[in-house]
Order: structure tokens, then sequence, then C-alpha cells
């Protein structure tokens, strides 16, 4: 069977992110889909999976156009899709969660849940798949949860398999697990889409490689044929060194340690972490995904508890019960999710931008309108925001625009310390490259930025030192310069490697 | 200190103005009501007076003063279920408390605000401190405020105003206006200035688009959502002491239509349950659009249940058209 | 199903963390707050007195399960007060004395329920808006016709349907039997058939149930449905239990079926919670109404007013109690 896209267009709130874009996918081949973040990958698989319509063009199965307008559709031609999101019911076990929908019927209207039961540990004894069944979905690991998505999408009848960033919180073994499943697939005539952003396993398992790059189409090769600098070069449109700002990483031991942790931990997700931040340095968080680091910078800004341990700015231990607490201390969070968290999506860029520094230009608690449209003119225009007017609603505006908005936000309160949870993510290369360049101005001027990033160019051009969490806790520390993409991954598998940096 | 300082400057696009969707749909409400003025004035040929106008007015000021609280309680993303209690507790406390006794006006009357803002500071607690869901909570208040009522006047309220007290309700500003409408209008705008005008105001508007990233940006919400359910409950009682001004007797049915008719009168003045949206300068006509449509239906002699079908299906299609609006 | 093994340590600490089946706590509870109950109000277990209970909590209890239907599945249903009034007088009004009458008005009614819940869940489906707002207003459009249809005197309902409606043998009776059976069916159909999984999931993650091929819109249209459903059945025996219809049957019906299903643990969120936890809900509720109605009695109190405060603070307790896990 064979899949084709052709022309696939789609606009979200009048941004384009798919551009007539024309790909073709065989069966029993691994086809890698390859892309920065916000290149449109996943909308892409979406348009595929039924999640969203496309806005032109047209979906293709062995030459025939097919309408794929809900999930349904998709399943039933053969699509099974594993996203990138978390998609279980956490009230239900991993059993209910794999066959709902698809339960087998029994007498009486019921289910048969001996034969649902039975189907599932055959597909999963037959593809190797190991997870209990009887588990609650809530209660599972980021890993676990993975797997048992991949088991559920095993148990239909696939002609094609999606797998988005499926290994993003998986560890080796089971990295290798999902490759033999993959091989096998491949064997049976499976077809199988792979989106990664982990090169290294695109060239291990996949056949072909497809470049994104906003929202265009741009190649797809044999990964026998390229090499790794040549596919990064198509994802970013220049070559790497036109990316990231040249850093003048010094590691002067006489800068002054201006933020510490000692053994904190909330208790649930990370344990005794300790680290020091240096004025004007970039600490890059690295690891996969799920392993606490989400949770840490947030405890960080008092959004998240701790259980033990303390924090001590400048030396002077403090405490902080919330968000008002940190920025008093002189810190800023700017969140990964800019949707539900980071901005207040239907309403306008500039009341979104005044909102933390509202007390600090209006002592009297009322509002000069006049002064707040200067300032926030002001502010649009340092930090090259496109928009048509500052009255607009947030959403309108791109990735990387949204997120100029962010810092615009949080530049005015002047902090001595920047906390960024993904700083580019859903960026466009345009906007990153910018964004790079403004993160260096601010440590250059003092500024020390604490950074949790799963970019790992990013992770490893950007930051001066780098900790790599496992499991809830900082296995490794390295130098910015000298680690390589290797040393990061088998530290965040567990097994690290390489000289490391004492605390 | 300007930390940007050293960035390179680039281009700027030109800045345009856009007006915003609540503006026009407010002067939208305004002209609906105009319309409805006009139909009524067909139908019913004697109520083209002055007076009578000012009579539609003075009917709308309890709702309307009402439908202040109502209206910043949707804007943070909640509910008020329990505002009709409120006025009928204070309503029969008013009357029961005063005893004709001129000299227990003043205390009568803080008290009765006292009990409405302790009915929304329990709210504001049980939303804020024990997480539960806005309208659950008001729910249940409602509940409990007519079991208190009850109690108090044992079925049978009794009591009666001191005549001072009825005076003012007979009070007019210029020889024309009530004070009533003087009460409601003037709150209704200063409520306008503070939302649009105010930080406390847009810490309302926020909480209410996304209540996590306004906690994320430092502000306290739980101040500003108690403040707003005390400020509403403290407004319901004032709108009870201001329609008891009216009356003789006391009645155990005065609240009874209030808290629905201030969710509609909010609804059909363009603020939105989504939260974030909307202003109380909306609510000012809504509030005359359902006083009309109340009037309509007593003179039709359907006012009882035809009322309630119209109210609904009113709101309904208010947030049913805007449910629609939002596909991307 | 997992096989059920009992210890100890694991129940306790289940009771602090209720998971999907959290009926355990509010049954531990009830059966330690008999104990003092006894004591207080002695009367509380002569025969006499239980067989009431039994017989009183019938129609909480019937519409309490169609609520969790409902808020199992992620929404919540205010008109089921509305409902319930609005079948008490259609079927006051239309039944005569003919016993094809009294069949054909019930099928009537019960169709009646259906079409109500049916149109619940289809404005949801047509306008997505929040439950909350949606059930308010159609519960406010039920008020108003019931209004328009109440009349002092209330509509006729022939004795004998009376007497089917609520003939007793000891402690059993024809609504507690026929209670059971609605919750046997009720039971089965939300944890053995693939439909009751669905409204779990509906309420869990609508998204993954969307993703799984289920229809969303058809899966909440059948809790409302469901709902509906029980509401004319309480309708109709009110009705039958006072021979007349009044606009204000239901009034206090809304809050008491949220109330039951929530102090039985099921989380207002959806997703979370269980049939037999909201049976124990409404067995607290009429323990405690006629606890308060004995004591009432005592002390020549009247309880009505006091069980709308009770009613709201127990509420707000349980939503307290309960808080953590949302």
């Amino acid at each position: 069977m064979l899949l084709e896209v052709k022309d696939i267009t789609k606009r979200f709130y009048g941004v384009t992110v798919l551009d007539k874009v024309n790909m073709q996918f065989n069966p029993g081949e691994v086809h890698a889909l390859v892309g920065e973040n916000g290149a449109g990958k996943s909308t892409l698989i979406k348009i595929i999976g039924g999640t969203y319509h496309a806005d032109g063009g047209s979906v293709l199965i062995d030459g025939q156009k097919v309408e794929i307008n809900t999930a349904l559709d998709a399943s039933s031609l053969g699509i099974s899709i594993v996203y990138q999101e978390y998609n279980l019911v956490k009230n239900m076990t991993v059993l209910e969660n794999v066959m709902l929908g698809k339960e087998p019927k029994g007498r009486f209207g019921s289910m048969d849940l001996k034969k649902t039961r039975e189907h599932v540990e055959d597909v999963a004894c037959k593809d190797h798949i190991t997870v209990d069944l009887d588990k609650y979905a809530g209660d599972l690991s980021s890993a676990e949860a993975k797997i048992a998505e991949i088991l559920r999408a095993c148990t239909n009848d696939m002609k094609f398999l999606v797998l988005d960033e499926p290994t993003a919180a998986l560890d080796d073994d089971d990295v290798s697990s999902l490759f033999t499943l993959i091989k096998k697939l491949k064997a049976r005539g499976v077809g199988i889409i792979y989106i990664s952003h982990r090169l290294e396993e695109i060239f291990e398992i996949c056949d072909k490689a497809s470049v994104l790059k906003d929202g265009k189409y741009v190649g797809t090769w044999e990964t026998s044929e390229i090499d790794r600098d040549f596919l990064v070069t198509a994802m970013v449109g220049r070559e790497i060194t036109d990316v990231f700002p040249i850093r003048k990483r010094d590691h002067d031991d006489r800068k002054p340690v201006i933020f510490s942790a000692r053994g904190i931990s909330d208790g649930i997700h990370f344990h005794d972490i300790s680290f020091d931040l240096k004025k004007g340095e970039i600490l890059g968080i690295g690891g996969m995904s799920g392993h606490g680091q989400r949770e840490m910078i947030r405890s960080l800004f008092g959004v998240i508890p701790l259980s033990s341990g303390s924090l001590f700015m400048e030396g002077e231990e403090i405490r902080m019960k919330s968000p008002a607490d940190a920025i008093k201390h002189g810190l800023a969070f700017l969140s990964d999710d800019r949707r539900s968290e980071g901005l207040a999506q239907e309403q306008s860029v500039a009341r979104n931008i005044t909102y933390p520094t509202l007390k600090r230009y209006n002592p009297f608690g009322i509002i000069r309108k006049k002064k707040e449209r200067d300032r926030v003119t002001d502010l649009i225009e340092k930090l090259n925001i496109k928009l048509a007017s500052q009255t607009q609603n947030v959403q309108n505006l791109s990735g990387g625009n949204q997120q100029r908005v962010v810092l615009a936000k949080w530049l005015p309160l002047n902090p001595s310390i920047m906390l960024f949870h993904e700083p580019t993510l859903g960026v466009d290369v345009g906007a990153k490259v910018e964004i790079y360049e403004i993160l260096d101005a601010l440590v250059s001027q003092g500024i020390s930025i604490i950074m949790v990033t799963s970019d790992m160019l990013e992770l490893l051009h950007m930051s001066d030192r780098i900790c790599v969490f496992y499991e809830g806790e900082i296995i490794a520390e390295y130098r910015g310069e000298t680690a390589t993409e290797e040393l990061i991954m088998s530290a965040a598998s567990g097994k690290p490697a390489g000289q490391g940096v004492s605390l | 200190m300007n930390t940007l300082q050293n960035f390179v400057h680039r281009k700027t696009h030109p800045v345009k103005s856009i007006r915003s969707n609540h503006f026009r749909s407010v002067v939208g409400v305004f002209v609906g009501f105009v319309f409805l003025l006009i139909i009524s004035y067909i139908i019913s040929p004697a109520s083209r007076t002055t007076q009578d106008f000012i009579n539609l007015l003075k009917q709308s000021s309890g709702l309307g003063l009402l439908s202040i609280g109502q209206t910043m309680v949707i804007i943070t993303g909640g509910i008020d279920l329990c505002l009709g209690s409120i006025v009928t507790l204070v309503h029969v406390l008013t009357i029961g408390l005063m005893n004709g006794d001129p000299s227990r006006i003043v205390p009568v009357c803080l008290i009765g605000l006292g009990v409405g803002a302790a009915a929304g500071i329990f709210n504001g607690i049980g939303i804020t401190k024990a997480r539960i869901a806005p309208f659950v909570m008001t729910l249940c208040t409602d509940f409990i405020l007519r079991g208190l009522y009850m109690i108090y006047t044992k079925g049978q309220p009794k009591g009666v105003l001191a005549p001072s007290f009825r005076a003012l309700g007979r009070l007019r500003v210029f020889g024309l206006i009530p004070l009533a409408v003087i009460f409601w209008l003037g709150i209704s705008g200063l409520f306008i200035f503070i939302l649009k005008k105010t930080i406390f105001g847009r810490h309302v508007h926020m909480i209410g688009a996304n209540a996590t990233c306004s906690t994320l940006s430092g502000v306290k919400n739980d101040r500003t959502i108690i403040i707003i359910y005390t400020l509403a409950g403290f407004l319901a009682a004032l709108t009870a002491l201001i329609l008891t001004m009216d009356m003789s007797a006391a009645s155990l049915n005065l609240g009874a239509d209030y808290s629905m008719d201030s969710i509609a009168a909010t609804v059909v003045g363009g603020t939105l349950f989504v939260g974030g949206v909307g202003g109380v300068e909306g609510t000012i006509a809504g509030a005359l659009i359902i006083r009309l449509i109340t009037s309509l239906l007593q003179k039709a002699n359907i006012a009882n249940w035809g009322k309630l079908l119209i109210q609904a299906v009113l709101i309904l299609s208010v947030v049913a058209a805007n449910s629609r609006k939002k596909r991307a | 199903m997992k096989p059920v093994t009992f210890s100890p340590k694991k129940f306790l600490k289940e009771l602090g963390t209720p998971k999907r089946h959290s009926a355990k706590i509010i049954w531990v509870l009830l059966i330690i707050l008999v104990i003092p109950i006894t004591f207080i109000i002695p009367e509380f277990i002569r025969p006499a007195n239980l067989a009431n209970v039994m017989q009183q909590l019938v129609p909480l209890g019937l519409i309490a399960i169609g609520q969790t239907y409902v808020i199992l599945g992620g929404g919540i249903d205010m008109s089921v007060g509305s409902q319930i009034s609005l079948i008490s007088l259609i079927a006051s009004s239309l039944m005569t004395d003919s016993p094809l009458s009294m069949v054909g008005v019930t099928l009537l009614c019960l169709a009646l329920g259906l079409l109500f819940g049916f149109v619940n869940g289809f404005i949801l489906k047509l306008f997505p808006m929040p439950p909350l707002i949606s059930t308010l207003c159609t519960g406010y459009f039920f008020q108003g016709i019931a209004f328009a249809l109440h009349k002092t005197s209330g509509g006729f309902i022939p004795v004998a349907f009376k007497r089917v409606l609520t003939a007793s043998w000891g402690m059993l009776s024809v609504p507690f039997v026929f209670y059971l059976l609605m919750f046997a069916m009720a039971w089965y159909v939300l944890n053995r058939t693939r439909q009751g999984r669905y409204v779990y999931a509906l309420g869990g993650n609508a998204d993954v149930l969307e993703k799984s091929g289920v229809s969303c819109a058809k899966t909440k249209i059948l809790t409302y449905m469901v709902s509906g459903l029980f509401c004319a059945m309480v309708g109709i025996y009110l009705a039958a239990k006072l021979r007349s219809g009044s606009a204000r049957y239901g009034d206090d019906y809304t809050l008491l079926s949220i109330t039951a299903t929530v102090v039985g643990g099921t989380s207002m969120a959806g997703g979370l919670g269980s049939l037999s936890g909201t049976v124990a809900g409404t067995v607290l509720i009429s323990m405690l109404t006629n606890v308060l109605n004995n004591i009432a009695f005592r002390y020549n109190l009247q309880s009505s007013y006091y069980k709308d405060i009770i009613t709201g603070l127990l509420l707000i307790t349980a939503m307290f109690f309960y808080r953590k896990r949302e």
C-alpha cells in the first residue's frame, strides 16, 4: 500500500504551518521525517491521522484520493499512529486503554474480557512488547506509557505505523526492543514513518529520510547516501555555524556564584539535586524528557514545593512559596507551554507583555494608557516582534514571535536569573537565530540562565556547562565546549562516560 | 536599566489599530435594546412616555446592580448561583430587624451588607482554598442561605421598615431620577473604570483568560478571586436594600429569579463564559433588555413561565453563537 | 477482571488514595456512622423507620445513577430537577383510570425523558459549550414549561396506579426492588459493556476516545439520555406517590443528585468513580435526612429548612475531602 500526500497545506490562525507538501511513503520501508521544531512534522502526521483537516491538498492511498476526517477513518485504512503527546486514559488499565474502541463482543452486549486479554497478550508476545497490562495508565512511567501506546498500535491491523518521537522517554534497552519490532514490521510489509530529533537513530534504523523546513518539503534521500551534517544543513537551511552565535564560553572560576541548589527534592520527580550557577553563564539541563527536569526548574520558581533541600541566592538562603516570591528574588520563568502557561492566547500582545510589570509602572493602581502603549511599542521594536498591532491577540502570532512576546514580558522585570524551559520549542529557524543572539546578549550583560532543553544542538552550542538528568538526579556534568552528543546520550540513558566536571 | 541597549535594531512594521470584538458586541447589545424598545412602543403605544422609560430604568436598576458582581465573576471564569438567595436573606433580615425604628436604619443596613460580603467571602474561600468549582460552591451556598432565611422567618417573614427608609425609595434626583437608578449607573460606572483602567481589573481579566499564566507572572490569583466574590455578595446585599426601600411587606420570593436573571443580563451583555472577555458596559444594556422582556411578557400575561423559556433560549443562543465563532 | 484479594494494609492505603472504585471509604464511613446515630436516635433502628428510609431513598437513588453517568462522562446535568417536575405534571395531566392509559402514559413519559436527555446531549454536540450552562438553560426551559402546566388542582393519578407503584411487604417495597434492579442493570452496562467503558474514557480523556474511533458526541448523548430516563422514572413515581404533579417536585433534586454522586467518590472532572459509591452516597444522604427528620420531630422544628443547609455543607465537605485528586 502506497501512502502519498500531495500539495498538503495547513494554516493555523493565519500562520501557514504546511505549504504544499508532497511526499511518498512505501510499504516495507522505514521512512524518517526530520525537521526542526515547528517545521510541521507533527501537523502533517495529524492530517494523515485524521485529527486535523488540511486546508489544501489531499492524501492518496495507492493512487486513490482518500478522505481522512476522523481517527476512525485513518485506522480503518490501516494507519496507526503513536503520537508524541500522552494519549492514554489515566484511570484505565493498560489493557483497557490498548483495546479501547476495539473490544471484542461477548454475550448480552457485554465485552468479552477473556478474549480481549488473550488478543493483547498474543500481540505483545509476538512483538516482544513487555508491559504490565493491569497497571493503571496514570501510574506508568513515561517509558512504560509509550510502550503501552505502541502496543495499542500493534493490536490494529496495520499497513502503516507512524511513530512521532517514540524514543524521547525510552532507555537503551527499550529502544533496541523498539528497533527489533520495527525490523519485524518492516519484514511483514508494514510501512513505518519515523519522526525523531535523534539523528543517529535515523541513520541506524531508517532507510530514507525526508526533511521539512518551515512547513516546506525540502527533499528525500536514502540514509545510506547522506551523512549527519548534510541532514542538519537541510533541516536548518544554513550552516550550523550560522545558527548559533559564537559563544565565548569562559570558565573563569573567579566569577561569583549567584544561585545555588543544595540537595533539593520534591519527593516525587527529582531528588538530591545540587548545582551552582555562576553569574553570566548558561547552565544547560539535558536528559530525556520525563526525568524530573520539568519539575526541577519549576521548583526553582516556586511553582512546585520542595520537600527537602535549600536554595541560595548570592549566598543567602531563600524560601519561595510562589512565583511572586521568585520574581521578588529576581527570577524569571519562561515556560515550554506558551499556550496554557506562558501567554494568554486570547488577550492582546500588549496586555500579555505588561502583565507582570503592572505594579512597577503604575504605582497608584491606575493604568496610564499612553505610557503603557509607548513602552510596549518600544519593546516590540527592540525584540523585532512581527505583528500588525499591539492590540491584536497573541494567538495569531507565529511560534517565534510568540516567544519574543514572552521575552518582552520578562525582560522589563530586570531579572538576574532567567529560567528557560525549551527556549525554542515550536519556533522557526529565523526566530531561533535571533533568540540565541538575545540569550547571548543577556548573559554578556550579567544575566544568568538555566535552560532545560531537549534540543541537542541547542544544548551543546549554547551551554557553558551541561547537567544531565537521569531518573530525577544529576548523573553527569560536562563543559559546554567539550561535550558531545554521544556523551550526553549515554549519560541520559543512565550510563555516563567520559570526564565530568565535579561540582 | 535597559537590558537590550546593545541589541541591534531591525526594521519594524507600521502599527495599525484593530477594534476589539468586545466593543462591537457592546454596541450591538445597546442597539438590540433600542430595537426591542421600539418594538415595545409599537406593541403598546401607551408606554411611550418619559415616565414609563424612567420606570423601566428603575425596574432594571436592581438587576443591573446585582449583575455587576455576576459580570465580574464570569469574567474570571466562574459563576455565582447564590446571588438571589443573598437578596432574599438580606431583605428579610432588613425588614425583620428594623422594626420601624429609624435609629436602626444604619446598623441594619450595615449588617445586611456584612451578610452579603460574608457569603461572598465564604464562596471565595471555598473556591480558592478548597479548590471547589465555582458552580458547586455557589450552589451549595445558595442552599445554605435558603435554609438560613427560612429558619429566620419560619416561613412567615415579619417586620416593618422605618418610614424614613421607605422615603429613600421615593427619592427622586432632579425631581425625576430615582435613587436606585443613580446607584446602579453610578456603581456601574465605577466598576467599568475599575475593570478597564486599574491593575485589579487587568488581574480579573487575565485570571479568566489564563489563570496559570497569571500565577506564573507573579500575581496572587486567590486574593483577586476572593475579592470578586465578596464584591458580588456585597452588591447583592446592596441590591436587596435598594429593592426593600420600595416595599411595604417582606416577601420570600424577592430574590427568586435574580440569580438566573443576572446570568442572562451578563451573557446578553457580551460577557462570555470562556473568561477574560467582557465588561459591565454591556451588562447595563443586558439588564435593560431582560427587564424589558419581563415587562412585555407581563403585559401579555405569560410572565412567569414565558420569562424562563425566553431567557433560557436567549442565554443558550448567545453562548451557542459564540461557541461557533471560535472555530479556527 | 483483576482477581480480588483482601489485605487490611492495602485496604487502608486505598482508603487514603481513592482510585477508580473508591466506594470503600464511604461504605466504611456509613457503617461507622450507624453507631452514633443509634445512640442519638434509637428510633432509627426500628424496622418501620428503616423501611421508610429504604423507600425514601429510591427517587434520589434513581436520578443519582443518571447523574453519575453524566458526571463520569465529564459533564453535568443541571436540568434534573426540572425534568422531574415536568414529567410529573405531564403524567398527572394525561393519565386516566384505564389500564391502557396508565401503561401508555408511563411509556410516553419514559420516552420524553429519553428525548429531553437527547436534547441535552445534542445541544452539546452542535455547540461546544460548558455542559453547566447548556443544562442550566435547558433546565430553566423545562421549568418554564412546568410552570405553564402547573395547576393548583395538581392533575389526576388513579389510585390503582399509586398502589402498584408504592406497594410494600414489610421492609421490601416495589420502589426499592425496582431501584435494586435498575442499579444492577446500570452497573452491568457501565462495567461490562463497551459503551460503559467509553463513558469512563469520555470523562478521563475524550481526545483518546475520539482517536480510538469512538464518537464522543454519541457517548455523551447517551449519558444524558440515561439521566433523562431516570428523571422520567422519578417524575412518574412522585406523581404516583403524591397522586398529583407539581412544578416544584424536583426543586432539591439537582443538588442532591450531584451530592450523592460526589460523596460517593465520583470526581467532577470525569473518568473516576463508581455506581456503588453513588449508592453509598444516596444511603448516606437518606440516612442523614431521616435522622434530621427524627430530631426535628423530637424538638418540634421544621426539618426542611435544615435539610437545605446540611445538603450544601455536605457537598462542600465532600469536595474538600476529595480535593487532592482533582
